[in-house]
């Protein structure tokens, strides 16, 4: 079966006074139709420069599609123009923010904005577009839906905007929404009804998210399948069972390790990743994640590790996975541990 | 001396929008911190809890209600001592990048206490900087260096030890770590914990992730619309939580790994905070609560401490 989204060996580059920024360094994975994959990873590490790739919003001049491709239901989008990018973009791929206020305009009332994808892109009438834009309001469980059509962006709370901006996102049946950090401005109650909202939502339409996050916690309430970025590069990759039970990939161990565990009575100290992430400048020429990791070898520190795969979705790129590396099972449990 | 490093005492922090509104932001908040003691104040966005921390710095002055440091009430002390006073609590802030001057050298910056209280001067005081930096996991030419130059976890270490230029001995930390990575957050939660056991600090710890707070804190007090509804030991708190609002924000947390999915029941809160321009009468949580009753319509309920060290604001205890 063929991806909705496959993006294979992305390379994107940003040019600035001081030098080329490598933002993305060979980037691959794929959304299936229907399901969540989740993509997670520090600030910087490229996650949301992939969205915007995807959408075909990379900040140009400065910033380029070096190499590689995106298909979607098999086309791709690395050679659209602007022009193929808009029929694209909000009618086929939805895109949900982190911050709904500044995706909103303050200055329009909530009702025409959503009239307005509505009537661009389906080629709806006025009344049409209004009437289908009530009946999204209340899709995404905003009460009251018809009064609070012609109300302003700063009349909602800061959950019922994140509402809107679904409600925008949906609006032509997209078969995939990307939502870039969509709950991290919420409050924990306004995260769980918003994350119950798209589980709602997909499974009602079978809609695709790629949901964009850095909360581990948001990963195991709502991913099928879980890819790891570190540095410009997908670390690991599986389905979200194997990340959370058996991970490969010492980030990954770190990441897991460094949030505290509520079911634990007993106070822990935390387990940190030492140090911060390398400089995409001048990335190191092994394992970006190599001065951090407590298991590094001569190898990491001169070459990138390839692709190990475990099973049909599980792969990580580190050469502790290597057959040739030696087999220290004692460390590798300690580390997981 | 009380047993209470510091002790809030009916303390209220409104403010005036416009000529007849008023938000009651902080409205009647009692309770005390002991020596060598981490509070977890945690609550929902607009719940006061930044304002609370900030009036009991003095950063605010309170509406009504007292402040005691020491047994001494804040309020009433003449300048030399309020002097002392706010050299001895310091805080952190947020966000890293907002809280650093960005024209100066960090160690400026972290000296800015050093020179306002005149504690040292000249070697000394370079001396003091090198150490205050190696304290916090940073190097000693960091000092020439400016706040741009560095990743956000290491301006938290900045602002840390700024802080403690000045040998406080109570801090307020508000959200010191949201505005981290997760792999930098456990690493500023680590130093604070350290910091915390060498010197005897005082922690009031202001952060809205439950797990975090629930791994650093003591004891835990749970605001929503100005008011404390319920504090207690942070054990307590997620095993016996009492009162309506704490169940419903406990139980939206996110599940830690994905084989427990759906074993956590929701108790979904319909709807959001009524405004804190027009609050509900009596108590501000019955617009949400699914077990309000008529009484609740009517009066605030009291704030009384039904077990040892289990204190609560609610008509059904």
């Amino acid at each position: 079966m063929s991806h909705l989204l496959e993006v294979d060996d992305l390379k994107v580059s940003f040019h600035v006074s001081s030098g080329e920024i490598q933002a993305l360094r060979g980037v691959s994975f794929h959304v299936n139709s229907g399901e969540t994959l989740a993509v997670v990873g520090e600030s910087g590490c490229g996650k949301s420069v992939t969205a915007q790739a995807i959408m075909g919003m990379i900040p140009s001049p400065q910033g380029r599609v070096k190499e590689g491709r995106i298909l979607f239901k098999g086309q791709d989008l690395t050679k659209f123009n602007k022009k193929q990018f808009r029929s694209v973009r909000g009618s086929e791929i939805g895109m949900v923010f982190q911050d709904p206020m500044t995706s909103l305009n303050p200055t329009m009332k909530v009702g025409s904005q959503i009239d307005e994808v509505l009537v661009k892109n389906q080629k709806l009438s006025k009344k049409e577009a209004k009437q289908k834009t009530i009946e999204l309001l209340k899709l995404v469980g905003i009460s009251d839906a018809s009064s609070r059509y012609s109300q302003y962006p700063h009349e909602f709370s800061g959950g019922m905007r994140q509402r809107v901006v679904i409600a925008i996102a949906l609006a032509c049946n997209p078969e995939l929404i990307i939502a870039d950090e969509p709950t991290t401005a919420l409050d924990v109650t306004i995260q769980a009804q918003i994350l119950e909202l798209l589980k709602k939502l997909q499974k009602e339409r079978n809609t695709s998210i790629m949901l964009i996050t850095h909360d581990l916690g948001v990963v195991a309430e709502v991913a099928d399948r879980v890819a790891i970025m570190y540095a410009g590069v997908v670390v690991e990759s599986g389905r979200v069972e194997e990340i959370f039970e058996n991970p490969k990939h010492p980030y990954t161990w770190g990441l897991l390790n460094s949030v505290p565990k509520l079911e634990s009575s007993e106070k822990e100290r935390l387990i940190p990743i030492e140090g911060s992430p390398p400089d995409l400048f001048a990335p190191p020429k092994g394992c970006p994640f190599a001065e951090r990791c407590p298991f590094t070898m001569e190898v990491c520190l001169e070459h990138m590790p390839g692709k190990e795969v475990f099973s049909e979705n599980h792969q990580a790129r580190c050469w502790l996975n290597d057959p040739r590396a030696p087999k220290n099972e004692e460390l590798i449990a300690a580390g997981r541990e | 001396m009380s047993e209470y490093v510091l002790e809030v005492q009916e303390v209220k922090k409104h403010f005036k929008m416009g000529a007849r509104k008023t938000v009651k932001s902080v409205d009647g908040i009692s309770f005390a911190i002991r020596k060598g003691e981490t509070l977890g104040l945690v609550g929902e966005s607009g719940s006061g809890k930044s304002t609370l921390g900030r009036t009991i710095v003095g950063l605010y002055e309170t509406t009504s209600g007292n402040v005691l440091f020491n047994g001494e009430n804040t309020s009433n002390l003449n300048g030399k001592e309020k002097k002392e006073l706010s050299r001895q609590m310091q805080m952190i802030f947020q966000d890293p990048t907002a809280s650093l001057n960005p024209r100066m050298k960090v160690g400026d910056i972290i000296a800015e206490g050093i020179d306002a209280y005149k504690l040292l001067r000249g070697k000394e005081r370079k001396e003091r900087v090198i150490e205050l930096l190696e304290k916090v996991g940073l190097h000693a030419d960091h000092a020439k260096r400016f706040p741009h130059e560095f990743s956000g976890g290491q301006r938290q270490r900045i602002g840390i030890a700024r802080a403690l230029a000045v040998n406080p001995s109570f801090i307020v930390a508000d959200e010191p770590i949201s505005a981290l990575d997760v792999s930098i957050q456990a690493q500023v939660i680590n130093l604070l914990e350290d910091l915390q056991k060498e010197q005897e600090l005082t922690y009031l710890f202001i952060a809205h992730d439950l797990a975090m707070v629930k791994h650093i804190s003591d004891r835990i007090g749970v605001m929503y619309m100005g008011k404390l509804v319920e504090l207690t030991t942070s054990e307590t708190l997620f095993q016996d939580p009492l009162h309506p609002y704490t169940h419903a924000l406990l139980s939206a947390i996110p599940v830690t790994e994905p084989k427990l999915r759906g074993t956590r029941e929701r108790i979904m809160l319909s709807g959001d905070p009524p405004s804190p321009l027009n609050p509900p009468t009596g108590c501000p949580f019955r617009t949400r609560c699914p077990n309000a009753i008529e009484k609740c319509g009517e009066e605030m309920p009291k704030w009384k401490e039904i077990k040892e060290e289990h204190w609560v604001a609610c008509h059904l205890f």
